[in-house]
């Protein structure tokens, strides 16, 4: 009967080492993911805070020249704030584009080489 | 004499009179009134109620306008003083003065709707508490999904998986169970508020009620 000698942590080396660029390449998916999904979460506040503003200055029922004045105020900052959010938005997306480029670049350089040695 | 009348030719009274019937003046001409009837025409009103009613040609009469008539004529019953004509109109002497403030009637509905506005705000209140509590909780479990796939990713040995989910489940029921606490919290401070916003709109109903029962 042939001896075989299974090492569970040699072939979980072997495995990484194997697959480490798409391991890189979910994490930083991951972290992109993430970023996103904060991002998302920060605009709804936004949304959710303006909302709950503008029924709070409705509701205060003075002069309809105060109503407007508040009305007016509330949409300049949600403007400003979405404005600032874009600009999040842009910041994220050349983030996440370098870094998978960095990471595409790599991963060549990386099998270039294996197959150097290889060859 | 007989010879005389024969040849001018005389007509008899009766017989050879004026015909109205082919006379051209009598058709044209209208027949003028009686002697007495002018008399008549320019009487006022007053003279008329006292002639006699079997006269036809006075009752025809049309009575004139005369600014000394009696009380039930017609011509005192428009008196121009209550006639709106277009100068009056103009001059705003005929209208009524309506003293609308906008602002007085705005403090009334506000004083009118005070309690309805408070329940609103209260609920926007409530509605705003339980907001951010359904927004913290999506936090919580956006940063434990975001935890188990980082600790997924990681890749170490079976055991630090097992250790790692562990802790992660363990801090997330911690999390929860705090969640939870909050909620009944938010929970009994919206009912306690309302309940006193509903006493206060009680009071001041029944105060309110008082107050129109004395005065009445």
């Amino acid at each position: 009967m042939a001896d075989f000698s299974f090492d569970s942590s040699t072939a979980l080396n072997t495995y990484r080492s194997v697959f480490a660029p798409t391991l890189r390449a979910q994490q930083e998916a991951l972290k992109t993911v993430e970023r996103f999904s904060r991002y998302q979460f920060a605009v709804a506040t936004d949304y959710f805070e303006w909302g709950v503003a503008q029924a709070k200055a409705s509701l205060d029922l003075r002069t309809p020249a105060e109503l407007t004045a508040s009305q007016t105020t509330l949409a300049t900052q949600f403007g400003e704030k979405l404005q600032g959010r874009v600009r999040e938005f842009v910041n994220l997306t050349t983030e996440a584009g370098s870094s998978f480029t960095q990471l595409l670049g790599e991963t060549t350089a990386k099998v270039a080489e294996a197959i150097k040695k290889s060859a | 004499m007989a010879s005389s009348v024969k040849a001018g030719g005389q007509a008899p009274n009766g017989r050879r009179g004026p015909k109205t019937g082919t006379n051209v003046a009598a058709r044209t001409i209208p027949a003028q009134p009686e002697p007495e009837a002018p008399a008549v025409v320019d009487a006022p009103a007053v003279v008329e109620a006292s002639a006699p009613v079997d006269t036809p040609a006075r009752v025809d009469t049309p009575a004139p306008v005369d600014a000394a008539a009696p009380v039930d004529t017609p011509a005192r019953v428009d008196t121009p003083a209550l006639v709106d004509t277009p100068a009056r109109i103009r001059s705003g002497a005929g209208t009524p003065h309506l003293n609308f403030n906008p602002r007085a009637a705005f403090d009334a509905y506000r004083g009118a709707l005070a309690p309805t506005l408070r329940a609103q705000r209260e609920a926007l209140k409530a509605i705003e508490c339980f907001g951010r509590y359904q927004y913290s909780v999506a936090g919580d479990y956006l940063e434990w999904g975001a935890a188990q796939a980082k600790a997924n990713l990681k890749l170490g040995t079976p055991a630090e998986l097992t250790a790692s989910q562990a802790a992660l489940a363990t801090q997330f029921g911690a999390k929860i169970q705090g969640r939870v606490r909050e909620f009944v919290n938010l929970a009994s401070e919206t009912r306690a508020s309302f309940n006193q916003l509903l006493g206060e709109m009680t009071a001041g109903l029944a105060e309110t009620i008082k107050q129109s029962v004395n005065k009445s």
